[in-house]
């Protein structure tokens, strides 16, 4: 039962990710290596769910299986998700500094710096 | 001495009014007196009515929260040339005749950072009690991180002194956290801190902060004090 939820479960959110991939590339807001990469690893999740096995298979029975891929994992999501962390505070800092400086910019009416640009 | 009254206000339009007009005139010591009222995002007349009332008043194109906004009044303050600032909620919660108590313990003490804590007054008792575990978690976690024990780590009443002042930059965060971060650089940077009590207007409509921030708060600390 636990193993049936756990396949219907990841069979919609592999196809939730999947079409919300390929809207979003056919609304060139996704490049077609990003589509595919987020493609390739779901179906490769899918997979797995659908035929666990397949891991004894693929990378034998001796010092790698199911538990060796699972901290494997949860070791590569932390990372992402610290990454993910990282960028989205770098973010709202920017936008804190741009939002706060344009207050005091409107206030005291500094005239425009000239901006550097590279050539 | 050019005192600042740093209001951050967020839809406060039907309480700024009020707020701006029972700061006091006139303060021993004090040359001059100016209310610099920050219009956090907000989508009513805050603006116009702090404008109207007589503050300065400068504008967040968005929402930043009442760190970001104290940021920007506290960076103002330095701009405008005021030597001191003192900080107070745009709601209507702070006793503007408070401030004398603040000013005295920064003339008298030479803290640079001056808290009004609730928790020293007698108006605690009406404090709402899921408030008053929060802000004693809250009291805690700064503690964690600054090796301060403060009585009250969240209080939006207070003074920032000049040596204060010159640590703006030393601010990484403007979030909920600002509180916080606030007495972590004075104890780091060696500033006197001091507390003194402070009244406390409590009413039901005031918002203020969700007692489950506290974790969000904690994470950007360790955060702050992981990367520096």
């Amino acid at each position: 039962m636990i193993l049936l939820i756990i396949k219907i479960l990841s069979l919609v959110f592999t196809l939730l990710v999947i079409i919300k991939s390929y809207l979003a590339f056919r609304q060139r807001q996704e490049s077609l290596a990003m589509f595919l990469f987020w493609s390739i690893t779901w179906l490769a999740v899918i997979t797995v769910a659908f035929y666990p096995d397949l891991v004894t298979t693929v990378l034998g029975t001796k010092r790698v299986g199911i538990g060796t891929l699972l901290g494997v994992s949860v070791v590569f999501v932390y990372f992402v998700v610290y990454r993910v962390y990282v960028k989205a505070d770098r973010i709202e800092k920017k936008m804190q500094d741009i939002v706060r400086q344009l207050a005091l910019k409107d206030h005291f009416k500094e005239p425009e710096k000239p901006i550097k640009r590279d050539r | 001495m050019k005192l600042g009254i740093v209001i951050p206000a967020h839809n406060e339009a039907r309480t700024i009014r009020q707020v701006v007009k029972k700061i006091p005139r006139k303060l021993d010591g004090i040359s001059q007196i100016l209310p610099i009222v920050i219009d956090d995002g907000s989508s009513d007349d805050t603006l116009l009515v702090a404008r109207e009332s007589g503050a300065v008043a400068l504008r967040h194109r968005i929402n930043l929260g009442a760190g970001g906004a104290t940021l920007t009044g506290l960076t103002a303050t330095c701009r405008l040339g005021f030597d001191v600032a003192v900080t107070l909620d745009g709601d209507g919660q702070h006793d503007p005749n408070d401030i004398p108590t603040l000013l005295e313990a920064h003339q008298k003490d030479g803290a640079d950072l001056v808290i009004g804590s609730r928790f020293l007054s007698k108006t605690i008792g009406e404090m709402p009690q899921l408030k008053w575990y929060g802000n004693k978690v809250m009291n805690r976690i700064t503690y964690v991180f600054s090796h301060y024990n403060a009585t009250d780590s969240q209080s939006g009443f207070r003074l920032f002194g000049p040596n204060f002042l010159e640590l703006l930059h030393l601010f990484s965060t403007g979030g909920y956290e600002f509180c916080s971060e606030a007495i972590i650089i004075a104890h780091q940077s060696h500033l006197k801190i001091a507390e003194v009590p402070i009244n406390t207007i409590y009413f039901d409509s005031r918002r203020g902060q969700n007692p489950l921030n506290g974790a969000n708060i904690f994470l950007r600390l360790l955060y702050r004090s992981l990367t520096g």
